[in-house]
C-alpha cells in the first residue's frame, strides 16, 4: 500500500510540476501517418524494382528462356538477379512489418496481408514494366549519366547469360546466319542441330531471334532458336516444350 | 481525489482535456491490476514497482493517443505488455522470436464463452495454481482471459496477434494446464 502510495504521489507531483506533459495528438497522427507512408513507400519501391527486374529479364533476354524448355531453365535459374529479387523480397517483408502497425492488419493471421502486398507488387510490377517508364529511365540515364541509377540500368542490358544469345538477323547463307546481338556483337551462327543441318526458311534478315548454345570464337554452335514477334511473343522454330509471352 | 461514478473512457477524455487531476482515479482503479500482470512476467518487487511507475507514467504521456471508442483497459495493458516484453528483452538478453507459425497460419478454435460460464471459478483456480509453470506466450492470454477476464478481441489488441491465434494459445495453454494438474494432483 505504500509502495502504491509513493508511486502515485510520485507519478502526481511529477505531473502538477510540469516535468510530465501529455504528448499532443498531432504527435501520434504523426506517427501513424509516418508508419502508413513508409508502407506505401516500400510498397512502391518494391513494385518498382520486380518491373525492373522484369524490364532487365526481357532486355537480356533471359526472360524468354523458359521458351527453350528445360535447357533453357537452366540457364535462366544460373542467370536470375538474385541480389534484386532478395530486394525485392525484403522490401516485402519490411512493408508487411509495417502494415502490422494496423489494427485491421494485426487482428488478421499474416499470411492474408503478406499475400495481398506480394499480389498487389506482381500484378503492378508486370503491368509497370509492360509500360515505357523503364525503357525512358534507361534512355535518360545514357544521355545524362546518373550516377545512382546509370549502373542498374547498364547492368540490365549488359547481363549476358551464358549459351544465349539474343539480336537480329543480318544474313541468311548455306553455313547458317549472322546474328548482330544487341550490344553490337556480330557471331556466325550454325545451323541448328534440332533443324537437321538447314537453316528454316522461315527466318528472314531483319528478324529478332533468340538463340541458345555454345559459342567460341564468335561463332555459336546452334541448339535451337525462337523468332521473338513485334509484341514479344516468342514463336519456337523447332519443336518446344512450351510458348510464351 | 474522491472515486468518481464516470467510467475509464470517460475518465480518459477528461484527463486528455486537461483535467489531469482525474488520472488520479485511473491509477486507482488499474494500479493492483497492472501489478498483479507485472507479476507474472518479472518477480523481483523492486523492478515490478519500477514497471509500474514506467506504464502509468508512458500511459499518462500518451494519453492523448487513446482512442474513446475503445476500451481504456486495453489500452493500459497494450502499454504494459510492451513495457515488460523490453523489460524482459533485457533482462534476459534474448530476442522474442519474431516469426512465430500461430501468427502467420489461419488457425480454427473454439470461442470459450458458453463453456466457460459454467465452471469459470473453478477454471480461474487451476490458472493462478499452474500460471507459472505455463511457457510465456501461453501464460500471458490465459492470464489475461481467464483472471483479467477481457476478451479475445480486447487480448488481440493487446499483444497485436490475431484474433484466432488468441484463441489457439488459450485452447492449448487450458490443455497444458490440464496435464500439469493430472501429473501433479493439484
Amino acid at each position: 500500500m505504500e509502495e502504491q502510495n509513493n508511486i502515485k504521489e510520485d507519478i502526481l507531483q511529477k505531473i502538477k510540476s510540469g516535468e510530465l506533459k501529455m504528448k499532443p495528438k498531432i504527435f501520434f497522427a504523426l506517427k501513424t501517418s509516418f508508419f502508413a507512408l513508409l508502407f506505401l513507400f516500400l510498397l512502391l519501391f518494391a513494385v518498382y524494382l520486380v518491373s525492373f527486374i522484369v524490364f532487365m529479364m526481357k532486355a537480356s533476354g533471359i526472360w524468354f528462356l523458359p521458351g527453350f524448355g528445360f535447357s533453357g531453365m537452366g540457364i535462366l535459374f544460373g542467370a536470375l538477379p538474385y541480389f534484386l529479387i532478395f530486394l525485392a523480397l525484403s522490401l516485402i517483408i519490411f512493408s508487411e512489418f509495417f502494415a502490422e502497425h494496423f489494427a485491421f492488419v494485426y487482428k488478421r493471421p499474416m499470411i492474408y496481408s503478406l499475400s495481398v502486398i506480394v499480389l498487389i507488387v506482381i500484378i503492378f510490377g508486370m503491368i509497370t514494366s509492360q509500360t515505357s517508364m523503364h525503357a525512358g529511365i534507361f534512355q535518360r540515364t545514357r544521355d545524362n549519366n546518373f550516377p545512382i541509377v546509370k549502373p542498374f540500368y547498364d547492368q540490365a542490358i549488359n547481363m549476358k547469360p551464358e549459351n544465349m544469345h539474343t539480336g537480329i538477323i543480318l544474313d541468311i547463307n548455306d553455313l547458317g546466319f549472322d546474328l548482330q546481338t544487341l550490344d553490337g556483337q556480330n557471331l556466325k551462327v550454325m545451323p541448328c542441330k534440332n533443324g537437321k543441318g538447314k537453316t528454316p526458311k522461315i527466318l528472314s534478315i531483319g528478324e529478332r531471334v533468340v538463340i541458345i548454345g555454345p559459342m567460341r570464337n564468335n561463332i555459336v554452335d546452334c541448339l535451337n532458336v525462337l523468332r521473338v514477334a513485334d509484341d514479344g511473343s516468342l514463336t519456337p522454330i523447332f519443336k518446344m516444350n512450351r510458348r510464351m509471352k | 481525489m474522491e472515486e468518481s461514478s464516470k467510467n475509464d473512457q470517460e475518465l480518459a477524455v477528461l484527463v486528455q482535456s486537461g483535467e489531469v487531476d482525474f488520472f488520479d482515479i485511473l491509477f486507482n482503479r488499474y494500479e493492483a491490476k497492472i501489478r498483479r500482470y507485472a507479476r507474472k512476467f518479472i518477480y523481483d518487487q523492486e523492478e515490478i514497482n519500477d514497471a509500474v511507475l514506467q506504464i502509468f507514467t508512458k500511459a499518462f504521456v500518451n494519453i492523448k493517443s487513446f482512442d474513446s471508442k475503445r476500451k481504456f483497459s486495453s489500452w493500459l495493458y497494450r502499454i504494459a505488455h510492451n513495457e515488460l516484453v523490453n523489460l524482459l528483452k533485457k533482462k534476459q538478453h534474448k530476442f522474442l522470436p519474431l516469426f512465430d507459425l500461430d501468427v502467420f497460419l489461419p488457425r480454427s478454435f473454439t470461442d470459450n464463452k458458453i463453456e466457460d460460464s459454467i465452471d469459470k471459478k473453478n477454471i480461474q483456480k487451476q490458472v493462478e495454481q499452474t500460471l507459472d509453470k505455463i511457457e510465456e506466450k501461453y501464460r500471458e492470454p490465459l492470464y489475461l482471459y481467464y483472471i483479467e477476464e477481457l476478451d479475445y478481441k480486447d487480448i488481440s489488441d493487446i499483444m497485436k496477434i490475431p484474433v484466432s491465434t488468441v484463441g489457439v494459445r488459450i485452447s492449448r495453454a487450458k490443455k497444458i494446464m490440464k496435464d500439469l494438474i493430472n501429473s501433479n494432483n493439484l
